[in-house]
């Protein structure tokens, strides 16, 4: 087992040249893959309908690609954390995404997206079903106006990612590669259309501490 | 704290449709500063005071949260008996049938 290098160890060796340099990509890239094989093993059941030899493959590419973005982004490395947890961020992300993909990429997006029509906000796998008229009452209000400001205040865009988060629970690295964007823009997408839900329920006089103590009935 | 289970019920995003902010933290700015927290969760108890800002997009972000999750355990495994070794990966990964 190789010894465990400082992070400073792991830059210099990795900024350098010849034989030094060739042993820590050797070694990180002998890390990244163990990350890479260890996050496909988690998502497994994404990657279900591949066989052994193509798993493989999948964590071989995934970790050639964090190896090639750790050494492409080496100058950002600040030294705020270990610098294998830095590293390692790189291999979960590819790998995580091409999971993701795989395991959806038989489905129709925005057929799903289209089908899911009601929700029912208030369930939860804690909540029991009460009878309370009242409550009742004022969570058909806050379903009512939640429904319309999805129909009506939100574009296209956040209506379809806020549903297939939402409602569908797509994985969003699913939706980055459909829309062709990136996470940030989906983010973007959903934090947007959380706002305007917001601000519908605010403006209908349902504020935040009013809608939680829902919750706990 | 950053919960230790994405919880993705209709109930769950109500309660982050009203805890959204006017400004957050984009996936970018959080992968910068994930594997700072993970690592200073290592140490301190203190890291979700730290970084609120993180906490809250982790909280918010369910891809963000699985990266999160995924660099918990793989450091946790670090500093106990190391990453599982490569033969032992791949003979996990062979585990679910095709």
């Amino acid at each position: 087992m190789p010894p465990v290098r400082s992070n400073q160890e792991w830059i210099r060796a990795l900024s350098g040249t010849g034989k030094q340099q060739d042993e820590a990509i050797s070694e990180l890239r002998q890390f990244l893959l163990q990350v890479a094989l260890y996050t496909l093993y988690r998502y497994l059941i994404d990657i279900r309908a591949l066989g052994h030899s193509e798993r493989l493959a999948l964590a071989e590419d995934c970790a050639q690609e964090a190896l090639i973005s750790v050494l492409d982004h080496l100058d950002e490395f600040k030294g705020e954390s270990k610098f294998t947890t830095w590293a390692y961020k790189f291999a979960v992300n590819v790998s995580l995404a091409r999971a993701r993909r795989e395991g959806w990429k038989q489905i129709s997006l925005e057929e799903l997206s289209d089908s899911s029509e009601s929700f029912d906000w208030f369930t939860s796998k804690s909540a029991s079903t009460h009878t309370d008229v009242e409550l009742q009452a004022v969570q058909a209000e806050v379903t009512a106006v939640l429904d319309e400001a999805i129909l009506h205040d939100l574009t296209h865009k956040q209506r379809l990612v806020f549903r297939l988060i939402v409602f569908e629970q797509v994985p969003m690295d699913a939706i980055v590669q459909r829309l062709g964007t990136n996470r940030n823009a989906v983010y973007k997408l959903l934090h947007d259309a959380r706002k305007k839900l917001k601000r519908a329920l605010q403006a209908h006089g349902f504020e935040t501490e009013e809608v939680l103590r829902l919750f706990e009935k | 704290m950053v919960a230790e289970e994405f919880d993705a019920s209709p109930l769950a995003w109500l309660k982050r449709v009203l805890e959204t902010r006017d400004e957050e933290i984009s996936c970018a700015e959080c992968q910068i500063l994930v594997s700072q927290y993970v690592d200073l969760e290592l140490e301190t108890e203190e890291a979700a005071t730290r970084l609120p800002q993180l906490v809250h997009h982790l909280d918010q972000c369910p891809a963000c949260w699985e990266t999160y999750q995924l660099l918990r355990e793989l450091a946790r495994l670090e500093t106990q008996a190391g990453l599982p070794d490569i033969e032992e990966l791949l003979e996990r990964l062979k585990g679910g049938k095709a």
